[in-house]
Protein backbone atom coordinates (compact mmCIF):
# COMPACT_ATOMS: atom_id res chain seq x y z
CA UNK A 1 0.00 0.00 0.00
CA UNK A 2 2.57 2.35 1.43
CA UNK A 3 5.31 1.13 -1.49
CA UNK A 4 1.86 1.70 -4.30
CA UNK A 5 1.41 5.46 -3.15
CA UNK A 6 4.90 5.83 -3.29
CA UNK A 7 5.81 4.44 -6.58
CA UNK A 8 2.57 6.42 -7.75
CA UNK A 9 4.06 9.68 -6.09
CA UNK A 10 7.23 8.73 -8.36
CA UNK A 11 5.88 8.39 -11.40
CA UNK A 12 3.71 11.52 -11.07
CA UNK A 13 7.06 13.82 -10.51
CA UNK A 14 8.76 11.94 -13.13
CA UNK A 15 5.93 12.87 -15.70
CA UNK A 16 5.33 15.94 -14.32
CA UNK A 17 8.89 17.31 -14.64
CA UNK A 18 8.47 15.82 -18.21
CA UNK A 19 5.60 17.67 -18.98
CA UNK A 20 7.39 21.32 -17.82
CA UNK A 21 10.29 20.03 -20.45
CA UNK A 22 7.96 19.91 -23.24
CA UNK A 23 5.85 22.60 -22.24
CA UNK A 24 8.58 25.53 -22.49
CA UNK A 25 9.94 23.53 -25.40
CA UNK A 26 6.79 23.92 -27.49
CA UNK A 27 6.72 27.85 -27.09
CA UNK A 28 7.82 28.15 -30.96
CA UNK A 29 6.09 28.63 -33.59
CA UNK A 30 5.29 31.27 -31.05
CA UNK A 31 1.49 31.57 -29.97
CA UNK A 32 -0.25 33.89 -32.05
CA UNK A 33 -1.04 37.50 -29.61
CA UNK A 34 -4.86 37.43 -30.20
CA UNK A 35 -4.85 33.57 -29.57
CA UNK A 36 -3.28 34.84 -25.34
CA UNK A 37 -5.44 37.92 -25.70
CA UNK A 38 -7.88 35.74 -24.03
CA UNK A 39 -5.24 34.80 -21.58
CA UNK A 40 -4.05 37.84 -20.92
CA UNK A 41 -7.73 39.10 -20.03
CA UNK A 42 -8.78 36.17 -17.79
CA UNK A 43 -5.35 36.07 -15.41
CA UNK A 44 -5.86 40.69 -15.98
CA UNK A 45 -9.16 42.02 -15.66
CA UNK A 46 -11.34 39.07 -14.55
CA UNK A 47 -8.79 38.55 -11.59
CA UNK A 48 -9.14 42.15 -10.52
CA UNK A 49 -12.26 42.13 -7.79
CA UNK A 50 -10.69 39.55 -5.81
CA UNK A 51 -7.65 40.48 -5.68
CA UNK A 52 -8.27 44.45 -4.73
CA UNK A 53 -10.71 42.78 -1.80
CA UNK A 54 -8.04 40.36 -0.66
CA UNK A 55 -4.93 42.77 -0.51
CA UNK A 56 -6.84 45.62 0.46
CA UNK A 57 -8.18 43.79 3.91
CA UNK A 58 -4.81 42.30 4.07
CA UNK A 59 -3.54 46.16 4.46
CA UNK A 60 -6.17 47.05 6.54
CA UNK A 61 -6.06 44.49 9.08
CA UNK A 62 -2.53 43.88 9.37
CA UNK A 63 -2.65 47.96 10.07
CA UNK A 64 -4.44 47.51 12.81
CA UNK A 65 -2.27 44.13 14.46
CA UNK A 66 0.37 46.20 13.63
CA UNK A 67 -0.66 49.85 15.96
CA UNK A 68 -2.18 47.55 18.57
CA UNK A 69 0.97 46.12 19.13
CA UNK A 70 3.88 49.07 18.44
CA UNK A 71 1.86 51.11 20.75
CA UNK A 72 2.80 49.18 23.70
CA UNK A 73 6.45 50.52 22.39
CA UNK A 74 5.52 53.68 21.45
CA UNK A 75 6.40 53.12 18.08
CA UNK A 76 3.44 53.10 15.92
CA UNK A 77 4.45 55.70 13.76
CA UNK A 78 6.76 52.95 11.90
CA UNK A 79 3.54 51.29 10.46
CA UNK A 80 3.76 52.20 7.57
CA UNK A 81 7.41 50.77 6.72
CA UNK A 82 6.61 47.61 8.22
CA UNK A 83 3.65 46.84 6.31
CA UNK A 84 5.17 48.17 3.06
CA UNK A 85 8.14 46.03 3.93
CA UNK A 86 5.97 42.79 4.76
CA UNK A 87 3.74 43.16 1.53
CA UNK A 88 6.06 44.02 -1.18
CA UNK A 89 8.35 41.46 0.26
CA UNK A 90 5.87 38.36 1.07
CA UNK A 91 2.52 38.85 1.16
CA UNK A 92 1.80 40.93 -1.14
CA UNK A 93 3.06 38.28 -4.31
CA UNK A 94 2.13 34.95 -1.78
CA UNK A 95 -1.38 35.98 -1.28
CA UNK A 96 -1.82 36.73 -4.84
CA UNK A 97 -0.74 33.82 -5.93
CA UNK A 98 -2.69 31.62 -3.80
CA UNK A 99 -5.73 33.26 -5.02
CA UNK A 100 -4.79 33.30 -8.66
CA UNK A 101 -4.04 29.43 -8.03
CA UNK A 102 -7.69 28.79 -6.84
CA UNK A 103 -8.86 30.99 -9.64
CA UNK A 104 -6.62 30.14 -12.74
CA UNK A 105 -4.64 26.31 -11.88
CA UNK A 106 -8.07 25.05 -11.42
CA UNK A 107 -10.13 27.36 -14.65
CA UNK A 108 -6.90 25.50 -16.37
CA UNK A 109 -7.32 22.24 -14.98
CA UNK A 110 -11.31 21.89 -16.10
CA UNK A 111 -10.86 23.36 -19.28
CA UNK A 112 -7.77 21.28 -20.57
CA UNK A 113 -8.86 18.18 -18.63
CA UNK A 114 -12.55 18.69 -20.44
CA UNK A 115 -10.58 19.12 -23.47
CA UNK A 116 -8.94 15.35 -22.48
CA UNK A 117 -12.14 14.08 -22.01
CA UNK A 118 -14.25 14.95 -25.01
CA UNK A 119 -11.41 13.57 -27.00
CA UNK A 120 -10.31 17.47 -28.10
CA UNK A 121 -7.01 17.40 -27.48
CA UNK A 122 -6.70 14.18 -29.60
CA UNK A 123 -8.25 16.18 -32.05
CA UNK A 124 -5.63 18.91 -31.79
CA UNK A 125 -2.86 15.68 -32.55
CA UNK A 126 -4.47 14.43 -35.70
CA UNK A 127 -4.23 17.97 -36.80
CA UNK A 128 -0.88 17.95 -36.44
CA UNK A 129 -0.98 20.77 -33.53
CA UNK A 130 1.26 20.05 -30.69
CA UNK A 131 -1.77 20.52 -27.92
CA UNK A 132 0.83 22.18 -25.15
CA UNK A 133 1.77 24.89 -28.25
CA UNK A 134 -1.60 25.51 -28.61
CA UNK A 135 -2.95 25.23 -24.80
CA UNK A 136 0.28 25.80 -22.47
CA UNK A 137 2.52 28.28 -23.94
CA UNK A 138 -0.04 31.01 -24.43
CA UNK A 139 -0.85 30.80 -21.17
CA UNK A 140 2.38 30.67 -19.43
CA UNK A 141 3.22 33.98 -21.58
CA UNK A 142 0.26 35.64 -20.59
CA UNK A 143 0.69 34.84 -16.76
CA UNK A 144 4.59 35.63 -16.58
CA UNK A 145 3.30 39.14 -17.80
CA UNK A 146 0.39 39.68 -16.03
CA UNK A 147 0.98 38.21 -12.32
CA UNK A 148 3.18 40.33 -11.35
CA UNK A 149 2.01 43.61 -12.76
CA UNK A 150 -1.37 42.22 -10.85
CA UNK A 151 1.14 41.44 -7.68
CA UNK A 152 2.22 45.02 -7.67
CA UNK A 153 -1.06 46.49 -7.60
CA UNK A 154 -2.37 44.37 -4.64
CA UNK A 155 1.21 45.66 -3.13
CA UNK A 156 -0.18 49.35 -3.33
CA UNK A 157 -3.67 48.22 -2.83
CA UNK A 158 -2.61 46.91 0.32
CA UNK A 159 -0.25 49.64 0.95
CA UNK A 160 -3.28 51.91 0.59
CA UNK A 161 -5.60 50.14 2.64
CA UNK A 162 -2.97 50.23 5.86
CA UNK A 163 -3.33 54.30 5.41
CA UNK A 164 -6.91 54.35 5.71
CA UNK A 165 -6.68 52.77 9.02
CA UNK A 166 -3.38 54.53 10.27
CA UNK A 167 -4.63 57.71 9.05
CA UNK A 168 -7.66 57.77 10.75
CA UNK A 169 -6.37 56.20 14.30
CA UNK A 170 -2.57 57.93 14.31
CA UNK A 171 -3.86 60.66 12.27
CA UNK A 172 -0.40 60.92 10.06
CA UNK A 173 -0.08 62.95 7.02
CA UNK A 174 -0.29 60.72 3.85
CA UNK A 175 3.18 62.52 2.84
CA UNK A 176 5.06 61.67 6.24
CA UNK A 177 3.24 57.66 5.84
CA UNK A 178 5.01 57.72 2.32
CA UNK A 179 8.03 59.16 4.02
CA UNK A 180 8.49 56.84 5.98
CA UNK A 181 7.58 54.04 4.03
CA UNK A 182 10.14 55.13 1.73
CA UNK A 183 12.91 55.06 4.23
CA UNK A 184 12.27 51.25 4.73
CA UNK A 185 11.30 49.66 1.63
CA UNK A 186 14.25 49.15 -0.63
CA UNK A 187 14.24 48.35 -4.15
CA UNK A 188 15.33 45.20 -3.73
CA UNK A 189 12.14 43.77 -1.38
CA UNK A 190 10.02 45.32 -4.29
CA UNK A 191 11.93 43.41 -6.90
CA UNK A 192 12.69 40.24 -4.74
CA UNK A 193 8.38 40.18 -4.70
CA UNK A 194 8.08 40.62 -8.38
CA UNK A 195 10.58 37.67 -8.96
CA UNK A 196 8.27 35.14 -6.88
CA UNK A 197 5.95 36.31 -8.17
CA UNK A 198 6.99 35.54 -11.86
CA UNK A 199 7.71 32.05 -10.79
CA UNK A 200 4.51 31.45 -9.05
CA UNK A 201 2.53 32.51 -12.36
CA UNK A 202 4.75 29.79 -13.88
CA UNK A 203 3.70 27.09 -11.29
CA UNK A 204 -0.13 28.25 -11.79
CA UNK A 205 -0.17 27.86 -14.90
CA UNK A 206 2.05 24.39 -15.32
CA UNK A 207 0.18 22.59 -12.20
CA UNK A 208 -3.23 23.49 -14.20
CA UNK A 209 -2.41 22.12 -17.20
CA UNK A 210 -0.50 19.71 -15.86
CA UNK A 211 -3.55 17.74 -13.91
CA UNK A 212 -5.68 18.94 -16.87
CA UNK A 213 -3.80 17.47 -19.37
CA UNK A 214 -3.37 14.05 -18.15
CA UNK A 215 -7.48 13.74 -17.03
CA UNK A 216 -8.67 10.32 -16.80
CA UNK A 217 -12.19 8.81 -16.51
CA UNK A 218 -15.15 11.82 -17.34
CA UNK A 219 -16.76 14.10 -15.46
CA UNK A 220 -15.27 12.82 -12.12
CA UNK A 221 -11.59 12.71 -13.33
CA UNK A 222 -12.07 16.94 -14.38
CA UNK A 223 -13.44 17.55 -10.93
CA UNK A 224 -10.90 15.38 -9.38
CA UNK A 225 -7.89 17.07 -11.51
CA UNK A 226 -9.37 20.67 -10.35
CA UNK A 227 -9.14 19.98 -7.12
CA UNK A 228 -5.13 18.50 -7.22
CA UNK A 229 -4.35 21.11 -9.47
CA UNK A 230 -5.28 24.08 -6.95
CA UNK A 231 -3.81 22.05 -3.66
CA UNK A 232 -0.44 21.03 -5.40
CA UNK A 233 -0.22 24.46 -6.93
CA UNK A 234 -0.43 26.20 -3.43
CA UNK A 235 1.91 23.96 -1.99
CA UNK A 236 4.44 24.39 -4.39
CA UNK A 237 3.79 28.45 -4.27
CA UNK A 238 4.88 28.14 -0.54
CA UNK A 239 7.65 25.58 -1.50
CA UNK A 240 9.03 27.49 -3.85
CA UNK A 241 8.35 30.88 -1.75
CA UNK A 242 10.98 29.19 0.95
CA UNK A 243 13.96 28.78 -1.66
CA UNK A 244 13.14 31.81 -3.06
CA UNK A 245 13.22 33.70 0.09
CA UNK A 246 16.38 31.85 1.35
CA UNK A 247 17.82 32.99 -2.00
CA UNK A 248 17.20 36.34 -1.80
CA UNK A 249 17.68 37.21 2.14
CA UNK A 250 19.23 34.03 3.45
CA UNK B 1 -1.63 1.84 -48.22
CA UNK B 2 -2.12 1.25 -44.45
CA UNK B 3 -0.91 -1.95 -43.13
CA UNK B 4 -1.95 -3.26 -39.30
CA UNK B 5 0.04 -6.16 -38.40
CA UNK B 6 -0.83 -8.37 -35.61
CA UNK B 7 -1.92 -5.63 -33.49
CA UNK B 8 -2.33 -6.11 -29.84
CA UNK B 9 -3.80 -3.74 -27.21
CA UNK B 10 -5.51 -3.79 -23.75
CA UNK B 11 -6.38 -1.19 -20.79
CA UNK B 12 -5.33 -2.16 -17.46
CA UNK B 13 -5.21 -5.80 -18.21
CA UNK B 14 -8.20 -6.09 -20.37
CA UNK B 15 -7.41 -7.00 -23.71
CA UNK B 16 -9.35 -5.36 -26.51
CA UNK B 17 -7.23 -6.14 -29.64
CA UNK B 18 -6.03 -9.64 -29.56
CA UNK B 19 -3.75 -9.91 -33.51
CA UNK B 20 -5.57 -7.86 -35.68
CA UNK B 21 -4.17 -7.50 -39.52
CA UNK B 22 -5.76 -5.55 -42.09
CA UNK B 23 -4.47 -4.09 -44.99
CA UNK B 24 -6.26 -1.03 -46.27
CA UNK B 25 -5.94 -0.26 -49.69
CA UNK B 26 -5.32 3.26 -51.78
CA UNK B 27 -8.90 4.79 -52.78
CA UNK B 28 -11.15 2.40 -51.62
CA UNK B 29 -13.63 3.01 -48.54
CA UNK B 30 -12.99 0.29 -45.99
CA UNK B 31 -15.91 0.03 -43.27
CA UNK B 32 -15.29 -1.59 -39.74
CA UNK B 33 -18.38 -3.71 -38.37
CA UNK B 34 -18.60 -4.84 -34.74
CA UNK B 35 -20.10 -4.71 -31.82
CA UNK B 36 -20.49 -1.73 -29.26
CA UNK B 37 -17.20 -2.08 -27.44
CA UNK B 38 -15.47 -4.55 -29.30
CA UNK B 39 -12.66 -1.74 -30.03
CA UNK B 40 -13.29 -0.39 -33.20
CA UNK B 41 -12.57 3.11 -31.86
CA UNK B 42 -9.18 1.88 -30.65
CA UNK B 43 -8.28 0.34 -33.92
CA UNK B 44 -8.74 3.62 -35.82
CA UNK B 45 -7.19 5.44 -33.10
CA UNK B 46 -3.75 3.33 -33.62
CA UNK B 47 -3.68 4.43 -36.98
CA UNK B 48 -2.87 7.86 -36.76
CA UNK B 49 -0.61 7.10 -33.69
CA UNK B 50 -2.83 8.53 -31.02
CA UNK B 51 -3.01 5.11 -29.12
CA UNK B 52 0.88 3.09 -29.17
CA UNK B 53 0.28 -0.37 -29.76
CA UNK B 54 1.35 -3.27 -27.05
CA UNK B 55 2.47 -5.42 -29.72
CA UNK B 56 2.42 -5.16 -33.56
CA UNK B 57 2.73 -2.33 -35.42
CA UNK B 58 1.32 0.23 -38.12
CA UNK B 59 2.72 1.32 -40.98
CA UNK B 60 1.47 4.36 -43.52
CA UNK B 61 2.49 4.18 -47.25
CA UNK B 62 5.62 1.47 -45.66
CA UNK B 63 6.36 4.28 -42.85
CA UNK B 64 6.10 2.35 -39.38
CA UNK B 65 4.45 4.95 -36.95
CA UNK B 66 6.33 3.34 -33.69
CA UNK B 67 9.55 4.57 -35.67
CA UNK B 68 8.84 7.99 -36.81
CA UNK B 69 10.54 11.62 -34.55
CA UNK B 70 8.00 13.97 -33.97
CA UNK B 71 8.74 15.77 -37.19
CA UNK B 72 8.30 13.00 -39.22
CA UNK B 73 5.12 11.64 -37.39
CA UNK B 74 3.34 15.53 -38.09
CA UNK B 75 4.09 14.73 -41.80
CA UNK B 76 2.58 11.59 -41.59
CA UNK B 77 -0.36 13.02 -39.52
CA UNK B 78 -1.06 15.84 -42.42
CA UNK B 79 -2.17 12.81 -44.22
CA UNK B 80 -5.17 12.18 -42.23
CA UNK B 81 -8.02 13.68 -41.29
CA UNK B 82 -10.03 11.91 -38.00
CA UNK B 83 -14.14 12.38 -37.70
CA UNK B 84 -14.26 11.60 -34.17
CA UNK B 85 -16.80 9.92 -32.57
CA UNK B 86 -18.09 12.68 -30.12
CA UNK B 87 -17.30 15.20 -32.80
CA UNK B 88 -14.21 16.54 -30.71
CA UNK B 89 -15.56 20.19 -31.62
CA UNK B 90 -12.95 22.31 -29.50
CA UNK B 91 -15.90 24.21 -27.58
CA UNK B 92 -14.14 27.59 -27.17
CA UNK B 93 -14.24 28.15 -31.01
CA UNK B 94 -17.42 28.60 -33.19
CA UNK B 95 -18.52 26.49 -35.64
CA UNK B 96 -17.10 28.50 -38.68
CA UNK B 97 -13.89 28.65 -36.50
CA UNK B 98 -13.83 24.57 -35.87
CA UNK B 99 -14.76 24.12 -39.76
CA UNK B 100 -11.46 26.37 -40.90
CA UNK B 101 -9.26 25.03 -37.51
CA UNK B 102 -7.35 22.91 -40.14
CA UNK B 103 -6.34 25.04 -42.91
CA UNK B 104 -5.79 28.10 -39.89
CA UNK B 105 -3.65 25.78 -38.04
CA UNK B 106 -2.07 23.73 -41.32
CA UNK B 107 1.16 21.74 -40.24
CA UNK B 108 1.16 23.11 -36.75
CA UNK B 109 1.53 26.44 -37.24
CA UNK B 110 -0.53 28.95 -37.39
CA UNK B 111 -1.40 30.96 -40.56
CA UNK B 112 -3.21 34.17 -41.26
CA UNK B 113 -5.79 34.55 -43.56
CA UNK B 114 -8.37 36.85 -44.62
CA UNK B 115 -11.61 36.33 -42.12
CA UNK B 116 -13.75 36.41 -45.06
CA UNK B 117 -12.04 33.86 -47.31
CA UNK B 118 -12.18 31.24 -44.12
CA UNK B 119 -16.03 32.57 -43.82
CA UNK B 120 -16.87 31.84 -46.99
CA UNK B 121 -14.54 28.33 -47.29
CA UNK B 122 -16.44 27.47 -43.77
CA UNK B 123 -20.09 28.32 -45.22
CA UNK B 124 -19.41 25.95 -48.10
CA UNK B 125 -18.20 22.96 -47.00
CA UNK B 126 -20.73 23.58 -44.25
CA UNK B 127 -23.34 23.29 -47.30
CA UNK B 128 -21.87 20.35 -47.79
CA UNK B 129 -22.86 18.23 -45.09
CA UNK B 130 -26.28 20.43 -44.34
CA UNK B 131 -25.53 22.52 -41.90
CA UNK B 132 -25.95 26.31 -43.50
CA UNK B 133 -26.37 29.23 -41.44
CA UNK B 134 -24.63 27.77 -38.32
CA UNK B 135 -21.30 29.53 -38.26
CA UNK B 136 -21.51 31.52 -35.65
CA UNK B 137 -22.78 29.70 -33.32
CA UNK B 138 -20.49 27.63 -30.48
CA UNK B 139 -20.66 24.07 -30.13
CA UNK B 140 -22.71 23.79 -27.25
CA UNK B 141 -25.86 25.20 -28.88
CA UNK B 142 -25.57 22.44 -31.55
CA UNK B 143 -27.65 19.08 -31.36
CA UNK B 144 -25.46 15.95 -31.50
CA UNK B 145 -26.31 15.11 -34.69
CA UNK B 146 -25.23 19.07 -35.49
CA UNK B 147 -22.57 18.43 -33.85
CA UNK B 148 -21.74 15.48 -35.67
CA UNK B 149 -21.60 16.76 -39.28
CA UNK B 150 -20.16 20.53 -38.33
CA UNK B 151 -16.91 17.66 -37.27
CA UNK B 152 -17.56 15.72 -40.70
CA UNK B 153 -17.01 19.50 -42.14
CA UNK B 154 -13.99 19.71 -40.40
CA UNK B 155 -12.82 17.01 -41.72
CA UNK B 156 -13.21 17.31 -45.25
CA UNK B 157 -12.21 21.02 -45.18
CA UNK B 158 -8.78 20.72 -46.29
CA UNK B 159 -7.68 17.84 -48.93
CA UNK B 160 -6.31 14.65 -46.82
CA UNK B 161 -5.10 11.48 -48.40
CA UNK B 162 -7.12 9.38 -45.88
CA UNK B 163 -9.96 9.95 -44.11
CA UNK B 164 -11.19 8.24 -41.02
CA UNK B 165 -14.88 8.14 -39.71
CA UNK B 166 -15.83 6.65 -36.82
CA UNK B 167 -19.82 6.78 -37.20
CA UNK B 168 -20.07 9.71 -39.24
CA UNK B 169 -24.13 8.28 -39.37
CA UNK B 170 -25.13 7.92 -35.85
CA UNK B 171 -27.24 9.89 -34.46
CA UNK B 172 -28.56 11.23 -37.53
CA UNK B 173 -32.16 10.85 -39.40
CA UNK B 174 -32.35 8.47 -42.38
CA UNK B 175 -32.43 11.13 -45.13
CA UNK B 176 -29.50 12.96 -43.47
CA UNK B 177 -27.63 9.75 -42.87
CA UNK B 178 -28.26 8.99 -46.73
CA UNK B 179 -26.60 12.58 -47.58
CA UNK B 180 -23.66 11.90 -45.61
CA UNK B 181 -23.31 8.51 -46.94
CA UNK B 182 -23.13 10.11 -50.67
CA UNK B 183 -21.12 12.86 -49.40
CA UNK B 184 -18.21 9.61 -48.19
CA UNK B 185 -19.10 8.51 -51.81
CA UNK B 186 -18.59 11.28 -53.47
CA UNK B 187 -15.26 12.52 -52.10
CA UNK B 188 -13.96 8.72 -52.19
CA UNK B 189 -15.34 8.42 -55.77
CA UNK B 190 -13.98 11.97 -57.40
CA UNK B 191 -10.97 12.98 -55.06
CA UNK B 192 -9.91 9.76 -54.64
CA UNK B 193 -9.46 9.96 -51.08
CA UNK B 194 -8.70 6.70 -49.32
CA UNK B 195 -11.75 6.27 -46.55
CA UNK B 196 -12.00 4.00 -43.40
CA UNK B 197 -15.81 3.88 -42.28
CA UNK B 198 -16.49 2.75 -38.83
CA UNK B 199 -20.41 2.50 -38.73
CA UNK B 200 -22.94 0.67 -37.11
CA UNK B 201 -25.79 1.22 -40.13
CA UNK B 202 -25.63 -2.03 -42.38
CA UNK B 203 -27.70 0.15 -44.45
CA UNK B 204 -25.21 2.79 -45.61
CA UNK B 205 -22.26 -0.65 -45.21
CA UNK B 206 -24.15 -2.06 -47.86
CA UNK B 207 -24.19 1.42 -50.09
CA UNK B 208 -20.49 2.26 -49.49
CA UNK B 209 -18.46 -0.60 -49.04
CA UNK B 210 -15.65 -1.57 -51.43
CA UNK B 211 -14.25 -3.82 -48.52
CA UNK B 212 -15.79 -4.34 -45.19
CA UNK B 213 -14.12 -6.08 -42.15
CA UNK B 214 -15.87 -7.29 -38.72
CA UNK B 215 -14.09 -6.81 -35.83
CA UNK B 216 -14.68 -9.59 -33.00
CA UNK B 217 -13.50 -10.70 -29.64
CA UNK B 218 -10.09 -8.77 -30.48
CA UNK B 219 -10.00 -9.94 -33.86
CA UNK B 220 -10.83 -9.40 -37.73
CA UNK B 221 -13.09 -12.29 -38.81
CA UNK B 222 -14.03 -11.54 -42.00
CA UNK B 223 -12.73 -9.45 -44.69
CA UNK B 224 -14.21 -9.10 -48.09
CA UNK B 225 -16.69 -7.59 -50.36
CA UNK B 226 -20.24 -6.72 -49.47
CA UNK B 227 -21.85 -9.58 -51.58
CA UNK B 228 -18.82 -11.57 -50.27
CA UNK B 229 -20.34 -10.34 -46.89
CA UNK B 230 -23.97 -11.60 -47.41
CA UNK B 231 -22.81 -15.10 -48.93
CA UNK B 232 -20.61 -15.63 -45.68
CA UNK B 233 -21.61 -18.53 -43.69
CA UNK B 234 -19.96 -17.35 -40.49
CA UNK B 235 -22.59 -17.06 -37.98
CA UNK B 236 -21.48 -14.43 -35.57
CA UNK B 237 -21.34 -12.41 -38.97
CA UNK B 238 -24.58 -13.44 -40.07
CA UNK B 239 -26.02 -12.57 -36.50
CA UNK B 240 -24.99 -9.58 -37.14
CA UNK B 241 -25.75 -8.89 -40.33
CA UNK B 242 -29.06 -10.38 -39.70
CA UNK B 243 -29.55 -8.57 -36.71
CA UNK B 244 -30.63 -11.49 -34.37
CA UNK B 245 -30.50 -11.64 -30.81
CA UNK B 246 -29.79 -15.44 -30.85
CA UNK B 247 -26.30 -16.63 -31.81
CA UNK B 248 -23.06 -17.10 -31.04
CA UNK B 249 -22.47 -13.50 -30.15
CA UNK B 250 -24.28 -13.54 -26.70
CA UNK B 251 -26.08 -10.46 -24.93
CA UNK B 252 -24.22 -8.78 -22.06
CA UNK B 253 -20.87 -10.30 -23.24
N1 LIG C 1 -8.59 5.23 -22.97
C1 LIG C 1 -9.09 4.06 -22.55
N2 LIG C 1 -8.80 3.60 -21.34
C2 LIG C 1 -9.28 2.41 -20.90
N3 LIG C 1 -10.09 1.62 -21.63
C3 LIG C 1 -10.43 2.02 -22.85
C4 LIG C 1 -9.95 3.27 -23.39
N4 LIG C 1 -10.44 3.41 -24.63
C5 LIG C 1 -11.19 2.31 -24.85
N5 LIG C 1 -11.19 1.47 -23.81
C6 LIG C 1 -11.88 0.18 -23.73
O1 LIG C 1 -11.68 -0.47 -24.96
C7 LIG C 1 -12.85 -1.12 -25.37
C8 LIG C 1 -13.16 -0.74 -26.80
O2 LIG C 1 -13.53 0.62 -26.86
P1 LIG C 1 -13.93 1.33 -28.21
O3 LIG C 1 -14.20 2.74 -27.88
O4 LIG C 1 -12.90 1.05 -29.22
O5 LIG C 1 -15.26 0.59 -28.60
P2 LIG C 1 -16.07 0.71 -29.97
O6 LIG C 1 -15.91 -0.57 -30.69
O7 LIG C 1 -15.65 1.94 -30.67
O8 LIG C 1 -17.54 0.83 -29.44
P3 LIG C 1 -18.74 1.77 -29.96
O9 LIG C 1 -19.30 1.13 -31.15
O10 LIG C 1 -19.71 1.77 -28.83
O11 LIG C 1 -18.14 3.11 -30.22
C9 LIG C 1 -13.94 -0.74 -24.41
O12 LIG C 1 -14.22 -1.86 -23.61
C10 LIG C 1 -13.37 0.35 -23.56
O13 LIG C 1 -13.74 0.15 -22.23
MG1 LIG D 1 -16.39 3.73 -30.97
Amino acid sequence: MIKKSLLGAAENVGRFSLFVDRSYRSFFPFPPFPHMFKDLYEISVRSLPIIILVSAFMGIIMSYQLIYELRTFGAEMYVGGIVAVAVCRELGPVFAAMILAGRLSSGIAAEVGTMRISEQIDALEVMSVNPLNYLVAPRLLAALVMIPMLTVFADAIAIAGSYLVAGKILHIHILKYIDNIRFYLDSVDILSGLIKSMAFSQIIVVVGSYFGYFTQGGAEGVGKATTNAVVVASILILVADYFLTALFFG
Amino acid sequence: MIEIRNLYKSFNGKAVLKGVSLTIEEGKVTTIIGQSGCGKSVLLKHVVGLHKPDEGEVSVDGEVLGDLDDEAMRLCRSKFSYLFQGGALFDSLTVWENVVFPLVWEGGRHHHYDKRILQKKAAETLELVGMAHVESLKPSELSGGMKKRVALARAIVHNPRYILYDEPTTGLDPVMSAVIDDLILTLNRELGLTSVVVTHDMQSVAHISDEVCMLYDGKIIFNGSVARMNQEKNPVLQQFIQRENKGPIQFGQ
